[in-house]
């Protein structure tokens, strides 16, 4: 099943293209959208996107059912309580600009449904909404965990049926200053390090997919700046969809790491989709 | 091209349902709550502190670093103990460091340059629906659902659907590298990979207008992604700068080891702190090379005005040693191989060997040209440089146009056909020109697979002979059949015959390959043209050898494009010379699979879209008589004259400046030798100090530079293409140099000079152990005849460093003048320290006996000597130059 959180804007419906491709690969074909009124967007307009949101999975044959949730204490809170606990679904939400350009996802609301243990969470940012939610060429960077697939699994499986292509990305960190100072033995063994990395996370892939239809290739990159090497990468190889996992493990790799990925958010050449990481 | 392909497939209900937009366009409201989610349509990275940020990277370089500090230590002591010179140090340090990190800092704000040229692509302003009205707004507030009015002339703001067109064309040059037009329309097209209803940012609407639906902006459009590589894309370190960085850590490493050591066995036996830091400032200074970055810039300068005068412009100081070091050459066919001048070189019947006759030949020009856009080589002059061959080939037969055109139908990209209606004596035909395997599916059913596969070899026999060919066919029309759909027009075709066209090499390529071969550089070719061909010419200018067909040699871009970067990278070694029928966009793939092999990638390109992969290089190299602005903005060289043997003669010239660069580097390490033993000795025995840190500075960024700079500017050596590129491994600062500068040489100065040091000490009555002040006569003569010494000995170390195995006076000194001022500024200043007054103010020196200054002249046959025989032991009797002449 797909969980799909609807605020009633018109990027919740970029947002709301997404859940229905993933809905149409589920064995259910469900569609779980719940949508909590905090009466900034007239209830008429709400409405009518929603019931647009129907018409589309009626048309392709999807069962969709429309849940409006009563404002607890928060907008956050009303949702918690109304997803379901199931580790098979899947949570779609948005990650909306606020006001003043401030940041994508931090204290958002898409950020604390991020951290719920009830099913995997998907928040994404549209910036390409004539891609009608179907990415086909996926950029996967990778941090070097040892959780390996188990983490993106849950996101990734939803991509399948529709991809051509998949770049396992690993960027490793040197120091400007450090970097001309790097011998050519280091930078390659640095990078062999990475790419072995890589190719544990492909046969792990391999293993769920057998027979998989889509290529995929890894790449390793030295750089001091990893958010700008991921935008780089997006653009150079026409990436659609960056896929990112968010840890939050500690305040100060929150301060290092949220940077980068408030700036991969704001600048990003195609659409983002960001999951919880290890 | 198109990375939301999904929106193409959809009808114009669908598109404006998908995008929330109407016929109405979108409501003010509604444009700016899109606004706010999605950002401007700006295809520029607003980072306002970039140029701040660069300045500070150059100033937080090592050698920068270490030089300020040193500096700053000097001003302190000169505050603690004023009168000893080290105000001028300090100053001179930080000159030196401000100096490097301003001729770094410029050559990063050139990168502003390809925005620059790449916004001249996008229009102000732009005309769009808002409210159900058609208004003016400025292009960076378009937003995805946007309706835009398309014009013919227009520039296009923004990627978008077409949901109304009428006689659209377009030309996608910007984006494809295809300058012909292209016509669209606004149906739903089925194919992924077609593009036949989307304009894009940056694309010129040539002809018709129409009406479209904005579905991707700024960054997110494909033009954007252009803009973004090239601003984003950061150099990776030249291999000279690698080199430099890792010269500079092993002598910093040295100098600050040897000064701290020092400095604490000076505390520990007793002396004083102000003597300890003095003397510690002195071995640092005498170890880092400070004149040698400076000259490096230099030394490169010089070297991008010898090579502007082989055609080679170069606008980033690194890239001229970088074009030394290439190792593999990704050079495109057209234009830079060849001349990209198309003559018509063979008329062929569709499967006949045979010459055809006066009529046939007439036919079948006749039948090419109707399919063309202008019938005459003067109206073809600013169009496709195929029509205009043809156009040319008819008129110089001297036939004349006979025949009235009704409808003409453009090439299109995707069809890779152009087609023509005609009306000739009173009969209406259509004409259609193209590559064979798009032609063969049309033609009519009587035409049997015989001759079909009769033609498919002749064609194949063509394209073996280096021949870009053409098919022509044509067929008579129905009185009713009026022309405009190209879909019937096309079908039931008879073949008419193929027509050969080539495009000659430029005659220097042959040679150039040849000395690449020899340089051991190998040179991939990447074109768009069919792999028999590609491979023809690559036979022709050396690129493969004659009579040996391999099919590991060639990728074409339809395999490319499926391939991994693993699997990419093993074709590669594997051995593909040539990659055809590729676009301009898979050129980033090629460069980046060969950077990940660890090769040193040249690339050439001459597009919008080739800037990414010329950024993306080791040397990006854009044409510069048939390149675009973005594409010259983009590279750190320009061919003048868009010739490939230009670039071999860049790098003989780049071998040559890291040749010389190692040459000069051995000659300034030399002195290093000389400057440092005094302090030892000071340290480690009562004895006074043999040279000041103001006159170590004095050889370091005085009399050293201009020999260094001669040293720059040595002709190359015969042989210099002759070695194989040094490739990332390679170091600057080397073990064997560095034993030879410290060891060998270097030793040799220091003794020859510490000994008339000495001699000059003990004549005038010095005795061991005693202590001499620093203004005393005596003590200045003695530290005069010192420096000297030096001086007069880096005339001997100067000339042996011209040469590696020969002795350096079998080539005139003469033909170098510098190296003739570097000599007379060492004669000169070694005397003038000893005998002018002010400059033995400057320095502290004073004069010495005649006859001593002429034993310090016998230094120079000393270490020139010493050197010679060196060089005979190590490495035999050199070869004479006329070796190499011959």
């Amino acid at each position: 099943m797909i969980i799909l959180a609807h605020d009633g804007s018109l990027y919740g419906e970029w947002v709301s293209r997404y859940a229905i491709n993933f809905a149409l690969s589920e064995e259910d074909r469900r569609l779980l959208v719940l949508h909590v009124p905090e009466g900034k967007i007239a209830p008429v307009v709400v409405e009518a996107r929603l019931e647009r949101l129907m018409n589309d999975c009626t048309e392709h044959e999807l069962s969709c059912r429309c849940e409006y949730l009563p404002p607890e204490q928060d907008v956050y809170r009303s949702l918690r309580h109304a997803i379901p606990h199931d580790p098979t679904a899947l949570l779609v939400c948005g990650t909306r600009v606020k006001a003043r350009n401030r940041a994508y996802l931090t204290d958002s609301i898409a950020e604390k449904l991020l951290r719920t243990h009830q099913c995997p969470v998907v928040a994404l940012r549209v910036t390409q909404p004539g891609l009608l939610g179907t990415p086909v060429n996926l950029l996967l960077p990778l941090a070097g965990h040892d959780a390996g697939t188990e983490r993106f699994w849950p996101v990734l499986r939803r991509f399948v049926p529709r991809l051509h292509s998949v770049q396992l990305f690993r960027s490793l960190n040197i120091h400007y200053l450090r970097y001309p100072h790097l011998s050519r033995n280091r930078e390659q063994s640095l990078r062999d390090i990475g790419i072995a990395y890589l190719e544990q996370i492909l046969m792990d892939i391999d293993k769920r997919l057998p027979e998989r239809s889509f290529r995929i290739d890894c790449r390793v990159a030295l750089s001091s700046n990893w958010s700008d090497e991921i935008l780089v990468l997006a653009s150079r190889l026409r990436m659609q969809l960056i896929l990112l996992g968010v840890s939050e493990r500690t305040l100060a790799h929150r301060l290092f790491y949220g940077v980068g990925l408030e700036r991969i958010l704001h600048k990003s050449p195609c659409d983002v989709g960001i999951y919880r990481g290890p | 091209m198109n990375n939301c392909a999904g929106i193409q497939k959809l009808s114009v209900d669908q598109v404006y349902r998908a995008l929330d937009s109407s016929p109405r366009g979108l409501s003010s409201s509604e444009a700016q709550e899109r606004l706010r989610e999605i950002g401007r349509n700006s295809i520029e990275i607003p980072d306002r502190w970039r140029l701040l940020r660069s300045l500070l990277r150059q100033l937080t370089n090592f050698f920068t670093l270490l030089l300020l500090i040193s500096a700053l230590i000097c001003l302190v002591a000169e505050r603690l103990q004023p009168g000893q010179n080290m105000l001028i140090l300090g100053w001179a340090l930080g000159g030196v460091a401000l100096l490097n990190a301003v001729f770094s800092f410029i050559q990063e704000y050139r990168a502003e340059k390809a925005m620059e040229a790449l916004r001249h692509f996008l229009p102000q302003q732009t005309s769009v629906s808002r409210d159900g009205k058609v208004v003016p707004v400025p292009v960076d507030e378009l937003v995805p659902g946007d309706l835009l009015h398309l014009a013919e002339g227009d520039r296009v703001p923004a990627d978008a659907r077409l949901v109304e067109a009428s006689g659209v064309m377009v030309n996608n040059a910007p984006l494809t590298g295809e300058s012909l037009p292209l016509a669209l329309s606004a149906e739903a097209v089925e194919d992924r990979e077609a593009e036949g209803n989307s304009v894009f940012a940056g694309c010129l609407v040539l002809r018709g207008s129409g009406q479209a639906v904005v579905f991707a902006t700024g960054l997110r459009t494909e033009f954007g992604k252009i803009a973004h590589l090239s601003q984003a894309i950061r150099k990776e370190p030249s291999p000279l700068e690698r080199q430099t960085a890792h010269m500079v850590r092993v002598l910093t490493l040295i100098a600050v080891g040897l000064g701290i050591s020092f400095f604490s066995y000076g505390m520990v036996s007793g002396r004083s702190w102000w003597i300890n830091l003095v003397f510690m400032m002195g071995i640092i200074v005498a170890n880092v090379p400070e004149g040698l970055l400076p000259t490096f810039t230099l030394a490169l300068a010089l070297g991008s005005l010898r090579m502007a005068r082989q055609n080679v412009l170069v606008t980033s100081l690194n890239a001229v040693e970088s074009l030394g070091s290439v190792q593999i050459i990704c050079a495109d066919k057209t234009g830079t191989l060849t001349r990209n001048e198309l003559t018509v070189s063979l008329l062929s019947g569709p499967t006949s060997v045979e010459r055809l006759g006066a009529g046939e030949r007439r036919r079948l020009l006749t039948l090419a040209l109707a399919a063309s856009p202008a019938q005459t080589a003067e109206q073809e002059k600013k169009g496709d440089p195929l029509d205009l061959a043809i156009a040319s080939a008819f008129d110089r037969e001297g036939y004349g146009i006979s025949w009235r055109t009704l409808f003409f139908h453009p090439f299109d990209v995707e069809k890779k056909r152009s087609a023509g209606v005609i009306e000739e004596n009173g009969e209406k035909l259509v004409a259609v020109k193209g590559a064979w395997e798009n032609i063969a599916p049309l033609l009519s059913e009587e035409t049997n697979s015989g001759v079909i596969a009769a033609a498919e070899s002749r064609m194949r026999e063509l394209a073996g002979q280096g021949l870009r060919v053409i098919a022509v066919a044509w067929r008579p029309l129905e009185a009713d059949e009026d022309g405009s759909d190209q879909d019937s027009l096309e079908r039931k075709l008879i073949p008419a015959g193929f027509i050969g066209i080539e495009d000659e090499l430029h005659e220097e390529v042959p040679a150039a390959i040849r000395d690449c071969r020899e340089a051991g550089i190998e040179v991939l070719m990447i074109t768009g043209d069919h792999p028999d061909t590609a491979r023809t010419i690559a036979v022709h200018c050396g690129i493969l050898p004659e009579g040996v067909k391999s099919e590991t040699d060639i990728l074409t871009g339809d395999i490319l494009e499926e391939l991994s970067e693993e699997e990419l990278k093993q074709r590669l070694k594997a051995g593909v010379k040539i990659f055809a029928r590729t676009s301009p966009t898979q050129k980033m793939k090629i460069v980046l699979a060969l950077k990940a092999l660890n090769r040193v990638v040249a690339m050439t390109g001459d597009g919008v879209n080739d800037a990414p992969a010329l950024k993306a290089a080791d040397i990006g190299i854009a044409m510069g008589k048939s390149g675009t602005d973005v594409a010259r903005a983009s590279a750190q060289l320009i061919l003048l004259d868009d010739n490939f043997a230009s670039i071999v003669a860049g790098i003989r010239e780049g071998r040559t400046i890291f040749l010389n660069i190692r040459k000069f580097t051995n000659y300034v390490l030399v002195s290093n030798g000389p400057e440092i033993i005094p302090y030892l000795l000071y340290i480690l025995l009562p004895v006074p100090l043999a040279l000041t840190v103001i006159q170590i500075l004095s050889i370091d960024l005085g009399t050293d530079i201009i020999p260094s700079m001669a040293l720059g500017r040595e002709p190359p050596e015969p042989d210099v293409m002759q070695h194989p590129p040094r490739g990332h491994e390679f170091q600057l600062l080397t073990p064997g140099l560095v034993i030879h500068s410290y060891l060998f040489l270097g030793l040799l100065e220091a003794l020859w000079s510490l000994g008339l040091f000495f001699y000059v000490l003990h004549s005038g009555g010095w005795i061991y152990g005693t202590e001499l002040a620093g203004d005393h006569p005596l003590y200045r003569s003695a530290t005069g005849i010192a420096l000297a010494t030096i001086l007069l000995m880096q005339i001997g170390n100067l000339i042996g460093r011209r040469f590696h195995r020969r002795s350096g006076i079998d080539r005139s000194l003469f033909a170098n003048p510098l190296l003739i001022v570097g000599i007379l500024i060492q004669v000169l200043f070694s005397w003038a320290l000893l005998y002018s007054a002010p400059v033995q103010k400057i320095l502290g020196t004073g004069p010495v006996e005649w006859t001593v200054y002429l034993v310090a002249w016998l230094g120079i046959p000393l270490i020139f000597g010493a050197d010679y025989l060196r060089k005979r032991i190590c490495y035999g009797p050199p070869l004479s130059l006329n070796h190499f002449r011959t």
